[in-house]
């Protein structure tokens, strides 16, 4: 049985790398062993934990956006009985079932595999590095692209707030909607950051910096509340007390929520790269401290 | 028969076939596609959704206009 300390531990930790590119699965794999908390994944306490916490998470984006939720609901069912799609909102309803797709039937019947294939300590470390090296790989991209364009049309170098010269999430194609849809599947390897892989994604596609977090949460949330909605009837004599789930589920929420709208507004002028350093320092820790 | 049309009856069909898997893994023990032998209702559940998404992209298969 976990303590309420460690619950309330795992809920800061997955509320605050659940939206930051640097994987929650890997941090909840690596982290522990490397701080010496005797916990492991196969405790009966621990699927019920991680239930609420996504739900807490879950919750925190709906807030986060509940306007544009709502929007984008109204407009998939519009589209949906036309037949056609008119209008950004719609349009992004629609970029988000796409997008969703791919990792959502992945992850339903191959990620309890998958969980159990790579995740451990070691393995989760070295997807870490590889996350990070992936969010360099994108903002290499973007910096070449940038200059390119810079040739193009001229213009200050730098990634400037608002990025004027790429696109809001609402200009994507349909395809490459799919296209970072798929690359979410990469996410179900404990140590690549669902988060990073789409705002790599993102920018690779031609999106603002900012733009690229905003799909990438919105095509986060609907994932992660069915993730934790899917496992509430599982919840069984080994889940924590009502008291302890729902202040863990408010304290991943409050830590989430709180991450989200930092990196958004980070990302307004900030890049990815910190994130990479963090994800390849952690993951080298990783490899060298855990045996 | 316009192309359009034949993808969207495609589409209809594939929904049929997803909403007769919704039905199956509500009625029946199974242990296709799944860890173990069980009633799998979130099975049924994501087969329903599949179903209702065909049914979508058939009604925009339909009112596109004629690729051909």
């Amino acid at each position: 049985m976990l303590s309420v300390g460690l619950i309330l531990f795992l809920a800061v930790l997955q509320g605050a790398t659940e939206l930051f590119p640097v994987s929650s699965l890997g941090h909840a794999v690596v982290v522990p062993p490397l701080i010496g908390l005797s916990f492991r994944q196969s405790d009966p306490a621990f699927v019920p934990v991680l239930t609420v916490l996504h739900l807490g998470t879950a919750g925190a984006l709906l807030i986060l956006y509940r306007d544009q939720w709502r929007r984008i609901i109204a407009g998939f069912v519009r589209a949906a009985l036309r037949g056609r799609v008119l209008g950004d909102d719609e349009r992004l309803a629609m970029m988000l079932v796409v997008g969703t797709i791919p990792a959502g039937l992945v992850g339903f019947f191959l990620e309890s595999r998958l969980k159990t294939l790579f995740a451990t300590p070691r393995l989760a470390a070295g997807f870490l590095i590889v996350n990070g090296a992936i969010l360099l790989a994108a903002e290499a991209f973007r910096r070449r692209d940038e200059r390119r364009r810079q040739v193009a049309v001229p213009a200050p170098p730098a990634h400037r707030p608002g990025d004027p010269e790429y696109a809001p999430v609402e200009r994507l194609t349909l395809r490459a909607a799919l296209l970072v849809g798929f690359c979410q599947i990469g996410a179900l390897m404990p140590g690549i950051s669902r988060s990073g892989v789409t705002m790599a994604a993102g920018l690779v596609a031609g999106l603002r910096h900012a733009e690229a977090a905003r799909f990438s949460f919105l095509l986060a949330t609907p994932i992660i509340l069915a993730a934790g909605l899917l496992e509430v009837p599982n919840l069984g004599p080994e889940s924590p007390t009502a008291l302890v789930a729902t202040g863990a589920a408010v304290l991943a929420g409050v830590v989430a929520y709180v991450s989200a709208r930092f990196l958004l507004r980070y990302l307004r002028s900030g890049r990815l790269d910190p994130f990479a350093y963090y994800c390849a320092a952690l993951g080298v820790t990783g490899l060298i401290l855990i045996h | 028969m316009k192309a359009n049309q034949a993808l969207a009856i495609g589409l209809v069909a594939l929904a049929v076939v997803f909403v007769g898997f919704a039905i199956f893994y509500t009625t029946t023990d199974t242990g296709l596609l799944a860890d173990k032998v069980a009633r799998h209702y979130k099975h049924a559940i994501l087969f329903a959704g599949l179903a209702v998404l065909s049914l979508v992209a058939a009604n925009f298969a339909w009112r596109r206009p004629a690729l051909s």
